[in-house]
């Protein structure tokens, strides 16, 4: 009997010393990610007006900031390019974007930060990028779609942790990229509309399930979004914008109130920035190069306080374009889904199409008054709807399918709009407190008169749109 | 015995342990199932059988008896500080100088509020489920007297001369008049609905009484409700209805006297519920009062666009009139309120921009100079004299916190000396008071349940289509052992009510962890507790007309001698002691909006204080739901009863109280098994 359980123990303390080991392994905390470059020409590629993001042979290194001779460890040797790199919120495990060889489809793959071992996680027809760890085991990414003018770009799209059940949760045309995530749960992104002519990109906030998309943020009418940074956890949202003159502005908004918080944060910084990220400690880590000889390097600005920089590491051999460190963070939260796929249509309530923000009384003449809405797909109206006499409406709209809306007056005159796209999910239910409304403004506690029928089907039969009309 | 058989032994003990073990973890695991309409709660017995337990000694065992801390008062001399214990019944006196309780002193039942006259030789304690208030001499720290109010003592004022002692009672709705010689009431004011706030003016011509539930009205009609003026020269009140909000909790006048300022909450109740985004369900702020300008009212909202600040409870302003301070108790925070910059937005003279500030999450950043974190659940507030430090009372933290207003940094927190221990219930409680679980802080639990109640609203849940299925805010008290849940019965326990679909349908963001739900669901079911109804049932000895009523509750016969129907009488689907048989019916009251399901039978227990009635609360008190909606006979036989019948029978529903005076034990217990802090 006393050997048994001498083995159970032996057993037993093998065991343990095997789970100690392994945890030793078991990460790269402390290290930093960088996507590099080895030649000055692809940066210009990285800067690109209208994203492409996939660069020619781009490396992924791992970075120990600690060490006295801080070499760098390249972890993409079996890829011909790979880059935008996200990090799990243990710590543990990596995301990025790769491509095998030079002909190669980019796809999203996941690393093993302890064993280096990685596996592929898309298999797409199209180009993956800029992949996003979600709550739930869950990840986003963005995926070239289309080719015709309209929806060339790229959408969002959420995999399972194992690579399953892709499904596709932004269908407005133009592109969703760089995206990161609030603590909230939702995924803020940037969006280019490619149809409206202009580069012009504006941060949208959506769920993770593609639901509730609004505006988070907008430029002024000239500047141009660059790059999003991780919300830290004082709640602030690094971006950078490009003025029309060129002058780069590295700024924070807070997540409370994002239209309305901008706080420049250049700091000592004259020279130029391409990627950023917060740090744990809330300074920031940025790839830069303060003249124009030099190569972009890895930084940290001490935002907060001095406005000092200091140089993290540096090397004449790369272009450093975006990091990210390897630390624990919180897990943002898991917000439930309304969406259902076996449905097929989505519930949308304005409570009244004329409110247009403040406005006197003169602007809301009875002249002025929009009556009307009329819904614009991609190829042609989708129907026209009378208001009630609250200025609500009710509708029930074909799911995934983009739609602008124009408020029409009593003789059918634009009064406003057309709207940006809209898309809602399969058993979405959006309301909005009127049309153009800036996020601030909140519904007046009035029962809406249209949610007394049954919500108008859109898009509607054709002769029931002459009818309206 | 050799080895064999030892092997053999150990062999059968495996095989039997399996025996029992796999059948019944697989029984374990169905009733689980059952009971949480999910499929991997896990396993713990303790999270029902412990937490929820009846038994007086677990009870007793997992209980704690905390201080939570609700409202204080600070002497002029920044010497002492006086704090309502509210679950212990006392008043806990701390020496400024050493930051500790020197001295307990029991008062009644519930206490609310606590003042302290001019030369800090009294204070007065209203007892809010005890209706009296007690008078306590400061300087031997003893109850010396105890005086008589109206129903539910809550916030209290004494006039410059104190000779006046005005007191507000939340559940008559009314305010005492105190002639403080006599110790007596020598008037009585009629107030708004459910008031518990009041404040002197600077120059003690008038008071303000803060109303919280609006005044009951059809769905669709304008939500107003009451601030009540009071003349303190004439002794006359006049109300003042304030638009599209409610919860109105405390007040407060600036020095100069030209504003008054009180929190409230703007409720969306009207709107199909189907996101939070945009402030669509609850936004949050102030109302101030310009008293030059014929009481004009403005509301502001302390919200921002992606953050909210529910449950504003308390209002303080400093000495000099520049600051406000308000703690909002759903979030743990207290904020900062530049009043100048308030003054500036008054001047706008488009008073429709004016009116827009009520809904526009951006004008917070205007005058909101600084938000302070704080402990568990902020409720009152008291400045020292000199206005150097802010005290906020921590109800469930059983702290006081000390906050610096120079740097308004928070400089100190005052241990009360409750249990270190942290109740599975009181877990519970912190989640049910704190917005944490609700997408962007919007509401907590307590928003729509203030008191563990229900806010006298009709809601448009919208759980199939927008416009549809009405839904009138259900009491959380002792409902316990009332299952199944929700008006259409669906859920059979609390488990299953805030489980995965709560968290879709209602607070749109990350379910509560399964501790959490074990938490919450152990606060809701044992630890609220129904406050005495002295309204109209003070001692168990019905009046006349209740006992008249009750005979009519329970006939069984109609006037001309027939029988009525087994299922047609009250006290068959609203027996004792939970006045409910707990089963679903058909009383003829659906809606064209509802679909077509029979609802839940309500227990009564306390039903007075309920209104409005049926389960769109189309019914404003009880005599309309017969008057107007039970016209078939079908929600009981009643249309042979005169009128004088059917107040008997009203008066005697008005007399229902706590369902453990029905019971043979007592059930409530106001904590459970021991959580690690």
């Amino acid at each position: 009997m006393y050997r048994e359980v001498q083995s159970f123990f032996m057993i037993l303390a093998f065991a343990m010393l095997y789970l100690l080991t392994s945890c030793n392994n078991a990460s790269m905390q402390g290290h930093i990610i960088v996507t590099a470059v080895d030649n000055k020409e692809q940066v210009f590629e990285f800067k690109a007006p209208i994203y492409k993001g996939l660069l020619k042979s781009a490396k992924l290194l791992a970075i120990d900031p600690k060490s006295e001779t801080a070499t760098s460890l390249l972890l993409t040797k079996d890829f011909y390019s790979a880059c935008s790199p996200d990090i799990s919120f243990d710590a543990r495990k990596m995301v990025f974007a790769g491509q095998k060889s030079d002909h190669d489809t980019w796809q999203i793959y996941e690393m093993d930060l302890s064993s280096l071992r990685y596996k592929q996680l898309t298999n797409a027809t199209e180009n993956c990028t800029d992949p996003l760890y979600l709550p739930g085991e869950k990840i986003a990414f963005s995926k070239a779609s289309g080719h015709d003018s309209v929806f060339k770009g790229h959408s969002l799209m959420v995999i399972q942790g194992d690579g399953s059940q892709p499904q596709q949760i932004t269908y407005s045309p133009g592109s969703y990229f760089g995206s990161t995530l609030l603590h909230d749960g939702r995924i803020i992104t940037l969006n280019q509309r490619l149809a409206s002519g202009t580069e012009k990109r504006n941060l949208m906030v959506m769920r993770p399930d593609g639901t509730k998309e609004t505006l988070f943020y907008q430029s002024r009418e000239l500047d141009q979004l660059i790059a999003t940074g991780r919300e830290t956890a004082q709640g602030q949202i690094m971006l950078l914008e490009k003025s029309k003159e060129g002058k780069q502005n590295l700024f924070t908004v807070s997540y409370n109130n994002p239209m309305n918080s901008k706080k420049h944060i250049n700091g000592e910084l004259s020279g130029e920035i391409l990627g950023l990220s917060p740090l744990i400690n809330e300074n920031l880590l940025i790839c830069y190069r303060a003249n124009e000889n030099d190569n972009y390097g890895l930084y940290e600005l001490d935002y907060r306080n001095s406005g000092g920089v200091q140089p993290v590491y540096t090397d004449s051999q790369y272009q450093m374009l975006d990091a990210v460190a390897v630390e624990l963070r919180n897990r943002p939260k898991k917000i439930p889904s309304e969406v259902k796929t076996e449905e097929e249509t989505a519930l949308l309530l304005c409570q009244d199409i004329n409110f247009i923000g403040f406005q006197t009384d003169s602007i809301n003449s009875e002249d002025q008054r929009a009556v009307k809405i009329e819904l614009l797909g991609v190829q042609s109206s989708l129907g026209v709807v009378d208001v009630e006499s609250d200025g609500s409406v009710y509708l029930k709209i074909k799911a995934d399918m983009p739609f602008q809306i124009q408020t029409l007056d009593k003789s059918g005159n634009i009064v406003n709009g057309p709207s940006s796209w809209i898309n809602l999910r399969p058993n979405e239910r959006r309301a909005c407190v009127g049309c153009h409304q800036g996020n601030e403004m909140v519904p007046e506690n009035r029962q809406p008169l249209s949610v007394l029928k049954p919500p108008v089907l859109i898009p509607q039969e054709k002769q029931l749109m002459a009818k309206s009309q | 015995m050799n080895r064999n058989k030892t092997y053999i032994i150990l062999a059968l003990l495996f095989g039997l342990g399996l025996l029992v073990f796999y059948p019944g973890k697989q029984l374990a695991r169905e009733h689980v199932n059952e009971r949480t309409a999910i499929t991997d709660h896990p396993l713990l017995c303790t999270s029902c059988h412990i937490s929820i337990s009846k038994n007086k000694l677990i009870s007793k065992m997992i209980n704690a008896d905390y201080y939570s801390p609700f409202n204080l008062a600070v002497d002029h001399n920044n010497k002492w500080l006086y704090i309502v214990a509210q679950d212990r019944d006392e008043l806990l006196v701390v020496d400024l100088e050493t930051n500790r309780v020197v001295k307990n002193i029991a008062v009644g039942k519930h206490p609310h509020s606590v003042i302290i006259d001019q030369k800090g030789q009294k204070a007065y304690v209203s007892n809010e489920w005890s209706d009296n208030v007690s008078v306590i001499n400061l300087d031997s720290f003893e109850v010396v007297d105890t005086i008589s109010t109206g129903n539910g003592p809550a916030g209290m004022a004494l006039d410059h001369e104190e000779k006046h002692l005005y007191i507000v009672n939340c559940f008559g709705s009314d305010v005492s008049l105190i002639e403080l010689n006599e110790k007596k009431e020598v008037k009585r004011l009629s107030t708004g609905n459910n008031p518990t706030g009041i404040a002197l003016s600077p120059v003690d011509e008038e008071l303000l009484v803060t109303g919280r539930r609006a005044n009951i009205a059809a769905f669709n009609e304008p939500l107003i409700t009451e601030l009540t003026m009071v003349n303190t020269q004439k002794q006359r009140a006049l109300k003042i209805n304030v638009e599209e909000a409610y919860l109105m909790e405390n007040a407060a006048y600036t020095p100069s006297g030209d504003l008054a300022m009180f929190t409230l909450i703007r409720p969306k109740n009207q709107l199909p519920a189907v996101q939070v985004e945009s402030g669509w369900m609850m936004t949050h702020g102030i109302g101030v009062i310009e008293r030059n300008k014929n009481g004009r009212i403005s509301q502001f909202l302390l919200d921002e666009p992606n953050a909210y600040y529910p449950d504003p409870f308390d209002i303080v302003i400093s000495p000099d009139g520049k600051r406000a301070y308000v703690s909002s108790s759903g979030v743990d925070m207290i904020s900062v309120i530049a009043i100048d910059s308030i003054r500036k937005m008054l001047e706008v003279t488009d008073p429709q921009l004016r009116r827009s500030y009520a809904n526009n999450l951006d004008v917070s950043r205007n005058f909101v100079i600084k938000r302070i974190r704080t402990g568990e659940n902020p409720k009152g507030m008291a400045l020292s004299a000199d206005g150097k430090k802010l005290y906020v009372a921590e109800q469930l933290n059983d702290m006081v916190s000390v906050i610096d207003t120079e740097t308004l940094e928070k400089i100190l927190s005052i241990d009360l000396g409750g249990p270190i221990r942290i109740t599975v219930a009181r877990k519970g409680r912190r989640l049910f008071n704190n917005a944490g679980h609700t997408f962007q802080n919007q509401y907590s639990c307590y928003t729509c349940h203030p008191d563990n109640h229900e806010d006298g609203l009709i809601y448009n849940m919208a759980a199939k289509g927008m416009g549809r299925n009405l839904t009138n805010t259900q009491s959380l008290r002792e409902i316990g052992d009332t299952a199944p849940f929700k008006w259409n019965g669906k859920n059979q326990t609390v488990y299953k009510q805030d489980g995965m679909r709560f968290s879709t349908v209602l607070t749109r963001t990350e379910q509560f962890s399964y501790a959490d739900l074990d938490a919450i669901s152990a606060y809701i079911m044992r630890g609220i507790e129904q406050p005495p109804n002295l309204m109209y049932n003070p001692t168990g000895e019905l009046t006349a007309s209740q006992e008249r009523g009750k005979l009519l509750y329970e006939r069984t016969e109609d006037h001309a001698g027939n029988l009525i129907p087994e299922n047609n009488r009250c006290v068959t689907c609203h027996p004792a002691p939970f006045y409910s048989n707990l089963k679903l019916a058909d009383v003829s009251t659906l809606a064209v909006s509802d679909d077509s399901i029979p609802f839940d039978t309500p227990h009564l227990n306390n039903v007075f204080a309920s209104a409005p009635y049926l389960h769109d609360g189309r019914a404003k008190t009880l005599e309309e739901i017969w008057t107007i909606y039970g016209t078939d006979d079908k929600h009981g036989y009643v249309n042979d009863m005169s009128k004088s019948e059917l107040n008997d029978l009203v008066n005697y529903l008005k007399s229902l109280r706590s369902p453990e005076y029905d019971q043979e034990a007592p059930n409530i217990q106001h904590g459970s098994l021991f959580y690690s802090n």
